[in-house]
């Protein structure tokens, strides 16, 4: 699958640009500010429904409008698919597919696969569980529509429940049938996401080592556990024994919403005992075996978004990085870049790259 | 938009305040009205006015009616079965229920349904007046919840159930399945799903 052509109206500094892009590597040059990665959130918006970088919708309007909306045509199989999505301050945001409107945004995740590569997945790393349990679930939600849906609905109850919590607190009584209906499906829940998460990773890591060991000349030894108080099987009063606890915290403390991702390198957490090189070496493997695990389970290359990944990097990592890229990603890529003189550093003839200048929002394209 | 007439710009206001009437729409309608007798607008202006002022909600089941008992409690309809109650969120589910003409027993309005999220507690409802009046009432046998089928609907059928455990009452749920006339490939899975597990003896 590729996306053909994109059509921007208000969409962050773009006043309204069509953009043709190839089926292969796609290079977007342009100075700081230019609008580079803000193209690539637009590609990102599509296939995800929102921003990769700013999940508030009105600060992707450009300034001093009230609107914005994109418009992607793609080819998968041969066949034209195209995805729409419009936003109007203080209105609802809209996703089309081929123009007719889900009945649910989230029913879109999937449809037309992605994975980014940015500077701020070192969150993967450096930040919250919250950042791994996300990278994760978007794997399976893209592969499996009723696990996204499982998610969604769990998050529902855990807030309706935290609120009964509160007022349990609040106003001095407790009621258990307000309350155990929640827990009946909430343990049905945590079952089914555990299940999927653990089996998701065995799949992953599989991968995962072996991408991590061709793009490394050291042998590490590197490890993800998956961290989670669920156990396989889950007693049945396990939220009335903690139900005490909960109220006085106001919050529910068991479940998949605590799990976590360790991940280790020579035996020690990779956050402080790995070196930059030897962490970015881990998201890009993350991120390749992410790419590859989406692919074979939808038979279909999903786009690749990689911004600004030269930053920093020698030139012969860059050549060995592109080298890289070239032999494992069959599909489209978009690659974003401050310099386009970089590309004289491999030889771009031979990467048939489509080059795309950008300035202050606006194109000017052409095929080298 | 510009009107000639502070009148028709005044009519155009109100009636595109209801939901689903833009500003174009309101515009059709008031000349619509224009261009009608004088009574026809009395008649609808009349009957606008009455629904606020002659209605009110029944006393006994919260249904809206016109007088304190509604046409299902004030026990001039002989044929309501009184040994059974069907609990819904609001008037328009006793309507639609009614106009089955599948079941003629007596109803009983929460007016909401249970949803933290929406600021909606048990106490919000009408579930005091509902379990007065089964301990009032001992003709009543069975109580059918008929709420929507997702978390806020499930919460309430749920908490009320086990509010009335001790009344010692048949409690059932209206099912849930397949569409009749709906094809079985366009169901949704969780629907499929359920009306695989509660199937039912083929009668013939």
């Amino acid at each position: 699958m590729y996306l053909e052509k994109i059509e921007l109206k208000n969409f962050k500094n773009y006043e309204s640009e069509n953009i043709n892009f190839s089926d292969k590597i796609n290079f977007i040059t342009g100075e700081n500010g230019s609008g580079k990665t803000n193209l690539l959130d637009a590609i990102y918006y599509l296939s995800f429904t929102k921003s990769a970088f700013n999940k508030i919708d009105e600060n992707n309007i450009k300034n001093d409008t009230n609107f914005f909306s994109i418009r992607g045509n793609y080819k998968v199989d041969k066949k034209s698919i195209s995805i729409d999505c419009k936003y109007k301050k203080n209105e609802k945001k809209i996703i089309l597919f081929n123009d007719s409107p889900y009945e649910k945004i989230s029913l879109h995740l999937g449809k037309i696969p992605a994975i980014i590569i940015a500077p701020n997945d070192s969150d993967l790393i450096r930040n919250s569980s919250y950042y791994r349990r996300r990278f994760f679930d978007l794997i399976i939600s893209q592969i499996e529509q009723d696990y996204l849906q499982g998610i969604i609905r769990y998050n529902k109850i855990i807030k309706s429940r935290n609120l009964v919590l509160q007022k349990f607190k609040k106003k001095k009584y407790v009621d258990r049938n307000e309350i155990e209906h929640y827990d009946d499906l909430l343990i049905k829940l945590n079952h089914y996401i555990r299940n999927k998460r653990s089996e998701y990773l065995i799949e992953f890591k599989k991968k995962f080592f072996e991408i991590y060991n061709s793009i490394t000349k050291e042998k590490h030894e590197i490890e993800i556990l998956y961290k989670s108080k669920v156990e396989k099987s889950i007693e049945n009063d396990v939220y009335k024994k903690f139900l005490e606890y909960d109220i006085l915290t106001e919050k529910t403390n068991f479940g998949i919403h605590k799990d976590d991702y360790l991940f280790y390198i020579n035996n020690k957490p990779i956050k402080t005992f790995a070196s930059q090189g030897q962490q970015k070496s881990f998201i890009i493997s993350l991120k390749m075996s992410e790419y590859y695990i989406i692919s074979k389970k939808l038979s279909l290359n999903p786009l690749m978004m990689l911004d600004d990944i030269f930053d920093k990097l020698d030139n012969k990592r860059i050549k060995d990085l592109m080298r890289f890229i070239k032999k494992k990603i069959r599909g489209q890529i978009f690659i974003t870049d401050a310099l386009n003189d970089r590309l004289e550093i491999f030889n771009s003839k031979k990467y048939n790259i489509n080059l795309i200048k950008i300035k202050n929002g606006q194109i000017n394209y052409d095929k080298k | 938009m510009k009107y000639p007439s502070e009148t028709i710009e005044n009519s155009i206001n109100e009636i595109s305040k209801l939901p689903g009437i833009g500003k174009k729409t309101a515009l059709r309608l008031s000349l619509h009205i224009l261009k009608k007798e004088k009574e026809y607008s009395k008649n609808l202006a009349d009957s606008i006015i009455n629904l606020k002022e002659k209605t009110r909600f029944c006393e006994e089941c919260h249904v809206i009616s016109d007088e304190e008992l509604c046409r299902n409690c004030n026990n001039e309809n002989i044929n309501i079965q009184k040994n059974k109650i069907c609990i819904v969120e609001d008037t328009p589910d006793v309507i639609a229920i009614q106009n089955t003409n599948q079941y003629n027993g007596l109803f009983h309005v929460l007016s909401g349904l249970i949803s933290p999220i929406n600021g909606v507690g048990p106490d919000n409802l009408n579930i005091d007046s509902l379990i007065r009046r089964l301990e009032k009432n001992k003709e009543i046998e069975e109580v059918i919840f008929a709420l929507s089928p997702n978390l806020e609907g499930d919460t309430t059928t749920f908490y009320i159930s086990k509010k009335l455990s001790a009344l010692n009452l048949k409690i059932t749920t209206i099912a849930r399945g397949v569409p009749i006339g709906g094809e079985i490939e366009y169901a949704d899975e969780v629907t499929l799903g359920r009306s695989i597990i509660t199937r039912i003896n083929y009668k013939g």
